[in-house]
């Protein structure tokens, strides 16, 4: 038991004896002691300790003394030893003064603690001289003027935006000169190729053979055949006649250019043939035979051709109208 | 051309339609035109739909469903709604019978296969519910028994649209439950001629019972397996969706006069309407025609209007028809 108390207190020495071996070093050194009057300095504080100490950095106001000015800081940089077992904590000022004289630095204090210990202890620099020295004026000589200011050359960044604001500039005086000569010379601004619109008949009779083209019904989209084909006459029916076929049943559009009496009665028979075909393979599930398929859009193509003249002039009699009324307008 | 199954649901339909030629005949005899009437009414029968009439007095409404009733041999009641017409006295009551000791049920006459209810906005809103409560559910609960309506059981429940002071006009939620609204309108001049005859003559008219209740519902099992093709069943929700949301379907002009478009029970009927229309058109498959043909009357209890539409004059019939001339047809 002894020997364990005796063993115990022997380890707590030499515990004591380590922490106090742990030597910090701290210092504040100026490059130069003297200076010409609004010089530069520098001045390096430096911290040195083990591997464990957490130091609170001093903190510098923009002057030292009033009359030092701080006119740079770097940042704390921090290396360790090979061994990892020190820490060094450096720092540059950069220092001016615009007054003569001869100054001490104080001593700055840099407060640390050492891990595991955790009391705050303090370690103060050492006192620096700084002498600043004013011009010597050679009273010898002539006094000279002030020198004038230098020139320095221009650069092609400076330049730029001026080039390009006058670019630009140019380009909205041209635009202008453009867009009035146009409006003199009555033309349009933007010259867009004309569209070219084809009549009712034309677009349902490519449409038609688009349609044969795709065979539908060969690969037994019979029902989509049928409603693109019924859909293709609908929509020619709608542009070429003004009836709503669209949104008109079957039944409906029949008695409607029945009623219009446009459609030769033979045709309108084909066109009810066609249009109820294609209704039972729509709605009531049927399957019109490969005769049938092929008959109901050779009808169609038919129905197309027969009634074009009328759909025909019926557009060419607008188009006059509307070349007639021009004028008036 | 190659039918499928759709021939032999037509040649089915074909014979199992046969009694509707029979029953409209019979009903001209009693009822001079009113073909659209009889029509609908034959619709609510096939399509196991309640309906709701509307028109001034005298124009066959109670006539033409004794009619019917007396056509199919069924049981017919005519309750006259009025202010102080209680529920017990639409559904019956339970009564206390002294000689037996205890209470016995007395079934009211909704127990009927085809109720009249004349006028119904004179009641106040319970017997209102009470009738609606029993159209839908098809079964009634007097004391602690419920009872099951009899098969088939039609509802045609009147509204007259003069005379509107101390009415009790049936909440939206309570009209959607009919399946049509139809609207009466005056027989034409050769029509009124022909009433006038009818009815100063020493004949009298009667119509023959030609069909049975079973053979009714027969009839609604082949009516429901008519065809309906997927692309009508798009066209039916086009139309019902056209009166929810009128700017997706070129009618931005709608958009403040809808205060809110059909249900979805809009849908259901228009669907069940139409298979039934193409039923006594002797049709097993549905067509846009069909739809066209009952929209106004599945609709046009179900459109709400603003008061900007009606300061515009605006009618749910306007919006209908603008719907069907604009929604694309299939």
């Amino acid at each position: 038991m002894r020997i364990i108390h005796i063993t115990g207190l022997v380890m707590l020495l030499l515990l004591g004896a380590s922490s106090y071996s742990q030597e910090v070093k701290v210092n504040a050194r100026l490059d130069t002691g003297a200076m010409l009057i609004g010089d530069h300095v520098g001045l390096k504080l430096r911290f040195e300790g083990p591997s464990g100490s957490h130091v609170i950095w001093p903190a510098f106001n923009d002057t030292i003394l009033g009359n030092i000015i701080v006119i740079g800081r770097s940042k704390v940089d921090s290396s360790y030893s090979k061994d990892r077992k020190s820490l060094t904590l450096t720092q540059e000022l950069n220092l001016t003064c615009f007054d003569t004289g001869f100054y001490t630095i104080p001593q700055i204090p840099f407060r640390y603690r050492i891990f595991p210990d955790t009391t705050l202890q303090t370690s103060s620099t050492g006192l620096s001289l700084l002498m600043v020295h004013t011009v010597k004026v050679d009273t010898t000589n002539v006094i000279k003027p002030i020198k004038g200011p230098l020139n320095i050359p221009i650069t092609f960044l400076e330049v730029l935006p001026y080039i390009l604001i006058s670019l630009a500039a140019l380009a909205i005086v041209l635009l202008i000169i453009w867009y009035v000569r146009r409006r003199k010379k009555n033309e349009p601004l933007i010259r867009l190729r004309p569209k070219v619109k084809l009549l009712p008949h034309e677009k349902a009779l490519q449409d038609l053979e688009k349609l044969r083209t795709r065979k539908l019904w060969q690969q037994g989209n019979v029902k989509e055949y049928h409603s693109e084909l019924t859909g293709i006459l609908r929509t020619y029916i709608e542009e070429g006649y003004a009836v709503p076929a669209l949104e008109s049943t079957t039944y409906e559009i029949v008695e409607a250019l029945k009623a219009q009496g446009e459609f030769a009665k033979p045709l309108l028979e084909k066109l009810d043939r066609v249009l109820q075909t294609a209704d039972m393979v729509k709605f009531a599930k049927a399957l019109p035979g490969p005769q049938e398929n092929e008959n109901a859009l050779n009808t169609g193509i038919e129905i197309v051709n027969l009634s074009v003249r009328t759909v025909a002039l019926q557009h060419h009699d607008n188009t006059t109208n509307q070349i007639n009324q021009k004028p008036q307008a | 051309m190659v039918e499928t199954d759709i021939k032999a649901l037509n040649e089915r339909i074909q014979r199992e339609s046969a009694f509707v030629d029979m029953i409209t005949m019979e009903m001209h005899k009693v009822i001079i035109g009113q073909k659209h009437m009889i029509e609908r009414l034959l619709i609510g029968l096939l399509a196991n739909g309640h309906i709701l009439l509307e028109g001034v007095p005298g124009l066959a409404k109670t006539l033409a469903i004794k009619t019917l009733a007396s056509i199919i041999e069924a049981k017919f009641s005519r309750i006259q709604f009025t202010p102080d017409l209680l529920p017990a006295d639409l559904v019956g009551t339970l009564v206390y019978s002294q000689k037996k000791e205890e209470f016995q049920v007395r079934k009211g006459p909704i127990f009927a296969n085809f109720i009249l209810a004349d006028e119904i906005n004179r009641s106040p809103a319970k017997v209102q519910s009470a009738l609606l409560e029993a159209m839908q559910e098809r079964q009634v609960t007097i004391g602690d028994q419920t009872f099951m309506l009899p098969e088939p059981f039609l509802v045609l429940a009147t509204e007259n649209p003069i005379e509107q002071e101390g009415t009790y006009p049936l909440p939206e939620a309570q009209v959607d439950r009919f399946m049509l609204k139809v609207i009466i309108s005056y027989p034409d001049k050769k029509e009124e001629k022909q009433i006038i005859r009818q009815n100063i003559g020493n004949e009298i008219s009667a119509a023959s019972t030609i069909i049975k209740p079973e053979d009714i519902l027969r009839a609604r099992a082949v009516a429901r397996e008519v065809y309906l093709d997927e692309k009508i069943e798009t066209y039916i929700t086009d139309i019902v969706f056209a009166s929810r949301f009128p700017a997706d379907y070129k009618l931005k002009k709608f958009e403040g006069l809808i205060s809110y478009g059909a249900s979805p029970r809009a849908s259901i009927y228009l669907a069940l309407a139409s298979k039934a229309y193409a039923f006594i058109k002797r049709r097993g498959y549905v067509i846009p025609e069909d739809i066209r043909a009952v929209a106004h009357d599945v609709m046009r209890h179900r459109i709400g209007l603003t008061y900007e539409a009606e300061a515009e004059n605006i009618t749910s019939e306007d919006i209908i028809n603008e719907i069907l001339n604009t929604v694309e047809v299939p």
